[in-house]
């Protein structure tokens, strides 16, 4: 018993899917509105005669990371036959700190990737080339992590990376040192890359892909200097030079700036579209609110795959069918909250899952979006009940992103963008005394 | 125009200056000639000390007899000056020297031009020609505020040297070719090789994702081979960017406009004028159309096309280009934009191309507050406004103010690129020329001895800016009589010319300078004309 607890658990994880878990993916396409993502981006590339440069949003756990691990399988192994790419995908949380992201850090983590990746999958070792010129005018620097003796890329720029993600003094040193000339630092990541692409072509790629993620993730805080949100500064800001390497780019974009008033901005930078993964649809647009039944089915397909991989039914998870139902309809539609809750739910009840262990984490989640929420919050979530949209305007602006970020609300798109309450707050009543907004002096 | 580092901020006057002041050299000789016993006035404007020196001991040697005025600092009576340094006899002719110094500004000169002015008809008293040697803003000057004495001129010369007074106009960022400039000399030479091989293997034309690099190394590689003066490789690298942009993206591309644009400016910058300009109406067509027409890149398009019609000598067309550009950036970028600030340097230096100079320093000025401003003093690109600022200040004789600007110039640029940058040994270079202008010779040896060096360093010990560099250092230590000294100097700079032109089959085009600035150096040593032409020979046949 104690077995096969285990491995159910450990086969609801919430990480994104991996290529070779092709078993356990379930299409959410049609009950996410037909968005062909994938397809589209992968096409982008294969058309265009210049580099491009692509952002990607959605909530978190909206299954963005296994939408870029299809996009990658997609562009390394084309199922038409078409030309293939290397794609060199980093998780922005193995190279920065999400809480102080800048452009230069973003450029050492490429260019590191790059250069790491091509050595350990494609046996290509790049030279420092310009790198090596750039580091050794920065000889005023106190820290020695950067060694390029032995004329490699990848080993030299190691040492670096760690540090930059786990000191910010590093961060502070690494930007004070590229800042005046960002863009001969530019030049030399180009030089790099245009090295490898040339390699790469000799194995047979088309060209080269980098896939930036779980910059979603990173924090967005105020950014006095700049006088806007860190996310801001980075993505809009800092755009010419996160747009400027010459080679295939994706980034991921916090849903709360592409969905702020900076969207037509964003677009028009990023190359004229915005593709979002949104949630899936598990019930109308309120107020209707009605159940939907092909989303239903899907998530309960992913459920049943998940339960299949490792022996078990939907009777070893589930006490009775009504249980799952309502444990779906609470996830709101979001794939990975469907793991975390199964796994929530395990733990504080052991298997099979009951109603009365449901309930304790639905107590659990609504309590943790009480405290977030303020008075300024709720009048928008009113709104979204009754209306399933926002009217916009500046004075509501801050609020509505917070709520995406938070995913207190969540964004649809089935035939039309539309928002919904995220369950765990649909049972909650605004406060009576409620939290004040916070004061702007 | 990029700033160039190898640009030779020095007195060696180019091509375009020479035939020039050939004319008027040999038209101040006629004149001297034909007036020979009776009097006449004429004004030489020159503003290179050096050159003004040189060609005043050529006259010395043809006219015995000629009287060489240098008027003291602060002289208020001209006239009398001059009568009191006359010897007795009548001279064969009066060239009166250094009236700048007692006019350094409008309101100190007052009295002095007040005074020649009245002076006018007590001149004719000299039955020799009389040639004052002034420079252009001291003539500015005396037209205003001596102006009758202006109108009693008879003959006016012109020796106005451009590569002395220009400033360099700024690009803003370094381009990214620019970057093997800082490589140290053998480095340089892998890069070369590695980037020749990359191309060769590149394919024809290269494919989708690998053009866009390819394309980069094409600029780059012929980035160098321009500044090495390998033209014909420069030309080939350039037509091929232009081919492969062409067939890849098609004839309106932005890309095709940017490889029409570099082959340009390498057509500007050897002269072949006429086959630069259909290319940047063409590239500019390109971007208009692509980008409408008050989109920055237009402005680049603009500033190049009004560098080209400066020069040749339609500075008056060129103007409207650049105020156009101005204005786009002015709009695009706000006033005190850097982008902003470089504009203003082009401007500033047409201006003072056509002699518009208080307009020119007005707007210098600012260009320097705006850079300030925006990137801090002490940012790389302030070394560039800096100079062209202190070359204007230069121009207009105020070398105490200019002398400052020149080493912080210096400290930027050393700070920035590294102490061995080619660029700071042109900083050197014109910090060391100023000096030399003031008479500080000693301090100004040391700085040309180690402006040499970088030179050597980063080029390689045959390279014709070693050459130039040694040059200079060879007049300087001509003029401080350590002739000896100079010799060795002086010779070495014109083996290396002689041997570039062996190698580039075609001449360096201050070949004939260096050359006749030894012949003149062996002349001052005392060598007779047939052992100096023997000498020569021995050079230019010299197997080396």
């Amino acid at each position: 018993m104690n077995q096969k607890l285990k491995e159910i658990y450990a086969v609801f994880s919430p990480s994104p899917l991996q290529p070779e878990q092709s078993a356990l993916y379930v299409d959410l396409e049609d009950v996410r509105g037909n968005t062909g993502i994938v397809h589209r981006m992968a096409q982008k590339i294969r058309l265009a005669d210049a580099p491009t440069c692509q952002v990607l949003t959605g909530h978190g756990g909206s299954g963005k990371s296994t939408e870029l691990s299809r996009l990658r399988q997609e562009l390394q192994e084309p199922t038409d036959g078409g030309a293939r790419f290397f794609v060199v995908q980093i998780q922005a949380d193995d190279e920065l700190d999400r809480n102080d992201i800048d452009f230069p850090e973003v450029l050492i983590a490429v260019v590191r990737q790059v250069a790491e990746q091509l050595r350990a999958r494609a046996n290509i070792e790049l030279k420092p080339g310009y790198f090596r010129d750039r580091w050794e005018r920065l000889k005023n620097l106190a820290w020695t992590e950067v060694d390029f003796e032995k004329l490699e890329l990848a080993a030299g720029l190691a040492k670096l990376s760690a540090a930059i993600k786990n000191s910010p003094d590093a961060r502070q040193q690494l930007r004070k040192a590229l800042e005046p000339d960002t863009n001969k630092w530019l030049t030399a990541a180009n030089d790099v890359i245009g090295e490898a692409v040339q390699l790469l072509a000799r194995k047979g790629f088309r060209g080269l892909v980098v896939i930036v993620d779980d910059l979603d993730k990173m924090i967005t805080r105020p950014y006095e200097l700049a006088g806007c949100s860190t996310t801001e500064y980075l993505f809009i800001h800092r755009s010419a030079q996160l747009t400027a390497f010459k080679c295939h780019l994706i980034y991921t974009l916090p849903i709360e700036l592409a969905y702020s008033h900076h969207e037509s901005t964003i677009k028009r930078l990023y190359g004229g579209h915005l593709p979002v993964v949104p949630m899936t649809k598990l019930a109308a647009p309120p107020p209707n609110s009605r159940t939907y039944a092909p989303g239903m089915k899907k998530f309960r397909e992913i459920i049943g795959a998940r339960l299949k991989s490792v022996g078990a039914t939907d009777k070893d998870l589930f006490r009775k069918n009504k249980t799952r139902d309502d444990l779906i309809k609470f996830t709101g539609g979001q794939p990975t909250e469907l793991m975390s809750m199964v796994r929530e739910a395990i733990v504080t009840d052991g298997l099979p899952i009951a109603a009365a262990g449901l309930k304790r984490c639905r107590i659990e989640a609504m309590r943790s979006y009480r405290r977030q929420l303020r008075s300024d919050h709720w009048p928008l979530i009113e709104e979204v009940r009754r209306t399933g949209a926002v009217v916009r305007t500046p004075e509501n602006e801050s609020a509505f992103r917070e709520l995406l970020d938070s995913r207190a609300i969540l964004l649809y798109v089935n035939d039309k963008e539309w928002y919904g309450v995220n369950p765990a707050i649909d049972d909650l009543e605004p406060p009576e005394v409620s939290i004040p907004s916070e004061v702007v002096s | 125009m990029t700033r160039s580092p190898h640009a030779q901020n020095t007195f060696v006057p180019t091509e375009g200056d020479s035939a020039r002041q050939v004319a008027d050299f040999a038209a101040l000789r006629r004149m001297l000639v034909v007036s020979e016993g009776c009097f006449s006035l004429s004004f030489a404007v020159c503003n290179d000390r050096t050159l003004r020196n040189e060609l005043i001991e050529r006259l010395r040697e043809e006219f015995s007899g000629l009287v060489v005025v240098e008027l003291p600092d602060e002289t208020s009576n001209v006239y009398q000056t001059v009568c009191g340094q006359l010897r007795d006899g009548a001279p064969r002719g009066i060239i009166v020297l250094d009236l700048e110094a007692s006019v350094p500004s409008q309101a100190k000169a007052q009295p002095t031009l007040r005074a020649l002015n009245r002076s006018r008809e007590l001149w004719e008293r000299f039955a020799c020609p009389v040639v004052f040697w002034l420079a252009e803003y001291a003539a500015a000057l005396v037209a205003r505020r001596a102006p009758d004495f202006w109108r009693y001129r008879s003959h006016l010369f012109e020796f106005v040297s451009d590569r002395a007074t220009v400033g360099e106009a700024i690009r803003e960022p370094v381009p990214t070719s620019e970057m093997i400039d800082g490589l140290p000399f053998e480095e340089k030479r892998f890069r070369v090789a590695e980037l020749e091989q990359r191309i060769n293997e590149a394919g024809s034309p290269p494919s989708t994702d690998l053009l866009p690099h390819a394309l980069q190394w094409l600029y780059e590689l012929a980035y160098y081979y321009r500044h090495t003066s390998q033209f014909d490789r420069t030309r080939e690298l350039l037509d091929r960017a232009v081919s492969w942009a062409n067939s890849a993206y098609g004839q309106d591309d932005p890309r095709t406009a940017v490889a029409l644009s570099n082959l340009a400016a390498f057509l500007l910058a050897t002269d072949r004028l006429s086959d630069a300009e259909p290319l940047m109406w063409r590239a500019l067509a390109i971007d208009e159309q692509n980008c409408g027409n008050d989109h920055p890149v237009i402005a680049v398009r603009l500033n190049n096309l009004a560098m080209l019609l400066a020069a040749t000598n339609r500075r008056a067309e060129a103007e409207p280009l650049m105020r156009r550009a101005l204005a786009i950036d002015e709009e695009s970028f706000g006033k005190d934009h850097p982008t902003v600030a470089t504009d203003l340097n082009n401007l500033a230096m047409l201006l003072q191309g056509m002699n518009r100079l208080a307009e020119a320093e007005a707007l210098m000025a600012r260009v320097v507050t705006v850079f300030e401003k925006s990137l801090g003093e002490n940012h790389a690109n302030m070394a560039a406004p800096l100079n062209n600022l202190a070359l204007l200040l230069a121009a207009t004789n105020r070398l105490a103010e200019a002398e400052p600007l020149m080493r912080r110039a210096l400290a930027i640029d050393e700070q920035s690129h590294g102490k061995d940058h080619p660029q700071v040994a042109t900083d050197l270079n014109n910090l060391a020329q100023l000096l030399q202008t003031t008479n500080r010779l000693g301090e100004a040896e040391p700085l040309m001895r180690r402006a040499i060096a970088i030179c050597e360093q980063s080029f390689g010990g045959n390279h014709p800016n070693v050459a130039t560099s040694l040059n200079n250092l060879a007049q300087l230590l001509k003029a401080a009589n350590r002739l000896g000294e100079a010799e060795p100097f002086m010779r070495r700079s014109v083996e290396i010319f002689l041997d570039f032109g062996r190698q580039a089959s075609h001449q360096h085009s201050d070949l004939n300078t260096v050359i006749r600035n030894y012949e003149l150096l062996l002349q001052r040593m005392g060598m007779s004309q047939q052992e100096i032409k023997q000498r020569l020979d021995e050079l230019q046949h010299a197997i080396r």
